[in-house]
């Protein structure tokens, strides 16, 4: 994991990262267990962490009390060629082990609450699984989202090469570099199907200097995790913009 | 030889040369139809017509090599068989079409007078038929308006406002009746009647209320109305319907009503031997209704509003009784039934009749076997369906009334159809699945996955065997999973693959909604071809057994099969396919069943689609006008109409089950029309992109925006939300959208952009489809989804531990889920659009070739505005 490992620059960027460095070695030490490989990496300082985050089921957000309504939202947008796994991705985030049906047509279908680090928000999940063919549509669902995950399955180099270009796609729709994105590489608990090796997910993570991990929406392996972290990524991208634009004004 | 059968073989013979496959298929067809209703085969012809098909069948749908020599010998060969055999004692005399009611009764060539109280009390059947099927009264039309747009309500100006309402009946009736009687000394008896009845009726309600200038508000209303009967024959020959003109106010009553029981059957004075009697009956009646809304103040007018409605049906039935010294030892009957009713709004156009070309899908179903296991009524009946919910209940006022057509025959004795009552599948996805469920009775043995399903020859095939096999089980009812409801099983949530499709051929058992259901998901657990195998062998155990209980098992086995057959898509039928069922239809044909062969042929055959090509689809016979169209040319809603025109096009296409697999498998190979339509999305789309960026100016990009803002608002009124949303997505990409735009185009957008809001899964879009007239194209986007969803969420199996540790239990629930979304599809099918080909604005799309790709809008956008990134 060392050669992954961020220099003190990226330290910097996320005060708390080395804590978080820490307490993940022993939560990825219990997951792996029933892993070939550890599926939590560190990159560019960005570290992932099971601690502190929880799931509190469903939200049924129009009967939310009074204490949610300053809840922060976050519109996620979940891209990948068709047949990657989004659909169970998103499934497995939205749905609460209790409930036996899936009904998509519900209004809070693709709407759940998490806590990450503390802070609770609710993220609306915008995954068109199925409509991937529909590329004129794209434009529109990217210019609604917030922040990205970008979804390849580890045993189909193709959906690993589709995706190549997705950042600048997205980074010209949103006519911005500094996007939240995280890259997934999905279907983990194939791994003697794998095409993919972790070092070129790694590599293209770096390349677009995001966060990346594995997982396997099938075994819920790192499924909660990984929105967690898009949540992180979304807020350190902001609080950047947010400090830049207050530098700006000083100066 | 039957005249039919010879002109059918003549016909197929010369068909061979000419080499059109879709041509021999058909006429092949024609024999067969002609041979089953008109001559009484005999081992020889079966075998005969049998080695003509296989080998047309060979040639036509497997397309081997088969020599047209070869189908010829075979055809010379049948023709031989059949001149052996007798003809039915056939009952084609001439039927001209008659005016007047005529009697010409023939005893070997002298005349005789025979009663004409035809009337008897058999015919009852089917009368009955007819009035459950075609005298439904059409209720009054009564559309809701948008209001008009309240001014100040002052007292000072005056309000006018008009309501009319039109309605016209008008009912046509032909009555055919013959009868043959075989004297036992040989002579024959033959009467024939043909009579006419026309009715037509007008009314005309208008309501004027007046209103302000300071004076009370008034109201007035005038009726006006017009009635005409016409009937060709006197009023003592009409007895057929127990018509009494002079009693009955409504002239259209003796059409509601059932028959009278007064008669002296002709029966009784005929002399005791064999006689048969056809009646034949062909009925049709529109009915229009128009509905208008004015209101003026102070003499302007304010408002409009308009709305018309015509119901048609046509019912063409004939049956034929035999008797045998007055008793009935045979009834058979056959018809077809459709209605169909188109609703407008606005004011109707001029000329505007309901006889222009009109493409109306048409759903028919089929049911043979009745409900009753009682055995005097041993027939097959004809059933509809109209199970639609979901998604879009506003069309269901429209839907009830829409297009149906109805098949059906009959025989034995009697016929009736009823129209079930067929639960409510909403209530059913509502219910809580925490909800207990009732466990089976019985546990079936788990049943191995078998390997890929192979053909069948059926006509090899000895005898059917009972293998403890589920699929010869008269009833799977002890096997099934249900919900329980207040301690008893509601519907079904699961069990086992092979008792989940018994079920849906126990039609006394099973809700029809389940028999549906069923129909649009079995491919999520079984491929067509092994369903089809397994429903032949019931169909083939169930036979074998005389008893009524098996025998109405068989006739059920066999309706589920023509549905099957009926929806096969392109990539089910493939040889092995078409294989096992050919088989099957010439196994039908040894075994004597030749109506039902004939039948399950018709249907394979009207399967075997034309393939699509879409450049010819698009192709015009104009040339390209020497100074090209530009869309500024083109009126938005001419452009908006035949955008309309393509996408229903392609829309109505596309099989359920071709959605159902995208949302498992993306195969393009599955789902070929479902990815026509998509690209077609995606190029209007682009073209649009294309059409605005290529201009050179701000300005005219500015006008050619505004343009297809206009379209837009077109599409939506007319509930095209395809081409809605494909121009939608142009107008809103961001190479479009990072351009500098003055205001007004801007904020055209705006009203647009929310129906797009994907939040809370796409509540504004599903709204909006909602409350959109039908007919309607939907955006298939969110139906794909919802499917992805769906099935990714919902697991194949029960849960083993609630099912007491079973693993191979199917869970039902998931398909009630999937049935609900693909069923709003179907429900939208059965709608089109009125719109005609305008070949100009075709040629001027030119397929939509013009276009620039994604890279290539961009870096038309980077030109027209430099990039400039924020970092």
């Amino acid at each position: 994991m060392s050669e992954i490992d961020g220099g003190e620059h990226d330290l910097a960027r996320k005060p708390l990262a080395g804590l978080f460095a820490l307490c993940e070695v022993v939560t990825t030490g219990a997951e792996a267990g029933f892993m070939d490989k550890p599926l939590i990496f560190l990159f560019s300082g960005n570290a992932f962490v099971t601690f502190g985050f929880s799931l509190m089921g469903r939200s049924k957000a129009p009967k939310l009390g009074v204490a949610y309504t300053n809840m922060r939202e976050f519109k996620v947008v979940v891209l990948g060629s068709g047949g990657v796994g989004k659909s169970a991705l998103t499934v497995q985030f939205v749905s609460s082990t209790f409930i036996e049906k899936y009904d998509p047509t519900i209004e809070d279908f693709y709407r759940k609450e998490i806590e990450v680090d503390g802070q609770p928000c609710v993220l609306e999940i915008l995954d068109t699984a199925g409509t991937e063919q529909f590329s004129s549509m794209r434009d529109l669902y990217i210019k609604n989202g917030q922040g990205f995950v970008v979804v390849y399955s580890i045993t189909s180099q193709q959906t690993f090469h589709d995706i190549k270009t997705m950042r600048d796609q997205i980074v010209r729709v949103k006519g911005s570099e500094s996007v939240p994105i995280l890259l997934v590489g999905n279907k983990c608990d194939l791994s003697h199907q794998r095409q993919v090796r972790t070092d070129e997910g790694l590599a293209l993570a770096e390349y677009w200097s995001c966060p990346f991990t594995e997982c396997s929406a099938k075994n819920n392996q790192n499924v909660n995790v990984t929105f967690a972290e898009i949540v992180r990524e979304m807020n350190y991208v902001q609080n950047r913009s947010r400090q830049s634009k207050s530098c700006c004004t000083l100066m | 030889m039957g005249k039919g059968a010879a002109v059918a073989l003549r016909y197929l013979q010369q068909v061979l040369s000419s080499n059109s496959d879709p041509l021999i298929l058909q006429s092949s067809s024609a024999l067969l139809a002609e041979i089953s209703s008109s001559v009484d085969s005999n081992y020889l012809v079966k075998e005969k017509i049998v080695k003509v098909l296989q080998l047309v069948d060979q040639k036509c749908f497997q397309k081997r090599h088969i020599n047209v020599a070869d189908i010829k010998i075979a055809l010379d060969q049948l023709q031989e068989a059949l001149s052996q055999v007798p003809e039915k004692s056939d009952a084609d005399t001439q039927q001209k079409p008659d005016n007047a009611e005529k009697y010409s009764v023939t005893i070997s060539g002298n005349e005789v007078e025979v009663s004409d109280n035809a009337q008897n009390e058999e015919e009852e059947n089917l009368d009955k038929l007819l009035s459950t099927l075609n005298l439904r009264q059409v209720p009054a039309f009564s559309p809701t308006f948008p209001e008009f747009e309240n001014e100040s309500d002052d007292d000072v100006g005056i309000t006018k406002e008009e309501k009319e309402e039109q309605r016209a009946e008008k009912h046509g009736q032909k009555l055919c009746e013959e009868e043959v009687q075989k004297l036992p000394d040989g002579r024959e008896v033959r009467t024939k009647k043909t009579k006419t009845v026309n009715v037509q009726q007008t009314s005309k309600h208008i309501t004027i209320s007046t209103r302000g200038g300071g004076c009370p508000a008034v109201s007035r209303r005038f009726t006006t109305g017009d009635r005409k009967v016409d009937e060709d024959n006197d009023e003592e020959h009409t007895d057929y319907f127990s018509l009494h003109r002079f009693q009955r106010p409504d002239p259209f009553e003796r059409f509601r009503l059932k028959s009278k029981e007064d008669d002296e059957s002709c029966m009784d004075v005929a002399v005791p031997g064999e006689s048969m009697k056809t009646k034949s009956i062909e009925r049709t009646s529109e009915i229009s209704q128009f509905v208008s809304q004015k209101k003026e103040k102070n003499g302007r007018s304010v408002g409009e509003n308009a709305a018309s409605k015509v119901d048609t049906s046509k019912l063409l039935a004939r049956q034929t009784e035999s008797f045998r010294d007055k008793t009935l030892v045979d009834r058979k009957g056959e018809g077809t039934y459709e209605e169909s009713s188109i609703v407008k709004r606005g004011t109707p156009e001029v000329g505007d009749s309901t006889d222009a070309p009109r493409k109306h899908v048409v759903e028919y179903i089929q049911t043979f076997g009745g409900a009753d296991d009682s055995p005097e009524l041993e027939y097959l009946r004809g059933s509809t369906i109209s199970s639609y919910i979901t998604l879009n209940d506003s069309l269901r006022f429209h839907e009830e009334q829409f297009c149906k057509k109805l098949q059906f025959e009959f025989s034995t004795s009697g016929a009736s159809t009823s129209f079930a009552d067929f639960g409510n599948l909403i209530e059913l996805l509502e219910v809580n699945d925490l909800g207990p469920l009732k466990l089976p009775i019985k546990w079936a043995a788990e049943q191995p996955d078998k390997a890929e399903p192979k053909a069948i020859d059926w006509q090899a095939r000895a005898a059917i065997t009972y293998h403890n096999d589920l699929i010869c089980n008269l009833s799977v009812i002890d096997y099934l999973v249900y919900r329980e409801r207040n301690g008893n099983a509601s519907e079904v949530r699961g069990g086992p693959r092979d008792a989940l499709i018994v079920f849906a051929t126990q039609g006394n058992r099973a809700s029809l909604i389940y028999q549906e259901a069923f129909l649009v998901t079995y491919r999520t657990f079984i491929s067509s071809l092994d369903l089809i195998n397994k429903l032949v062998k019931r169909f083939l155990y169930m036979s074998m057994a005389r008893d009524s209980n098996s025998q109405t098992s068989a006739r059920n086995t066999f309706s589920v099969l023509v549905r099957v057959v009926d929806e096969l898509t392109v990539f089910d039928l493939d040889e092995d396919l078409i294989l096992s069922v050919t088989s099957f239809v010439y196994r039908l044909i040894h075994d004597g069943n030749l109506t039902f062969a004939r039948i399950l042929r018709q249907r394979l055959l009207d399967r075997i689609a034309e393939p699509f090509n879409l450049s010819s689809f698009f192709e015009t016979k104009l040339s390209v006008p020497r100074r090209p169209h530009t869309i500024l040319d083109f009126r938005s809603s001419q452009l908006a109409s035949q955008l309309t025109f393509i996408d229903a096009s392609l829309f109505h296409r596309i099989e359920p089950a071709e959605l159902l697999w995208w949302a498992q498998e993306q195969s393009e190979v599955k789902s070929p029309n479902l990815v026509l339509f998509t690209e077609h999305f995606n190029n209007v789309s682009f073209w649009v992109r294309t059409q605005v960026l290529m201009q050179n100016t701000q300005k005219e990009r500015e006008r050619y925006f505004m343009k297809f803002n206009k379209v837009m608002r077109h599409l939506r009124k007319m509930s095209n939300f395809n081409s809605y949303l494909a121009v939608l997505s142009a107008l809103a990409s961001s190479p479009l959208a990072r351009l500098e735009w003055n205001k007004t185009v801007s904020d055209s957008l705006k009203e647009h952009i929310s129906v797009m809001d994907t939040s809370q899964s796409y509540k504004n879009y599903r709204t909006l489809l909602q409350s959109a007239p039908p007919p309607c194209v939907p955006y298939v986007g969110v139906v794909l989804q919802d499917l992805t969803f769906v099935h990714a969420g919902n697991p194949d199996k029960l849960q083993a531990k609630l099912v007491e540790g079973k693993t191979d239990l199917l869970n039902f629930l998931k398909r009630w889920h999937q049935y609900a979304i693909l069923d709003s599809i179907r429900k939208l099918k059965k709608w089109n659009y009125d719109i005609k080909r305008d070949e100009k604005v075709l040629l001027f799309f030119d397929q939509f070739q013009n276009q620039l790709n994604e890279e290539e809008t961009w870096a038309r956008s980077h030109q027209i505005k430099a990039p400039q990134r924020k970092k």
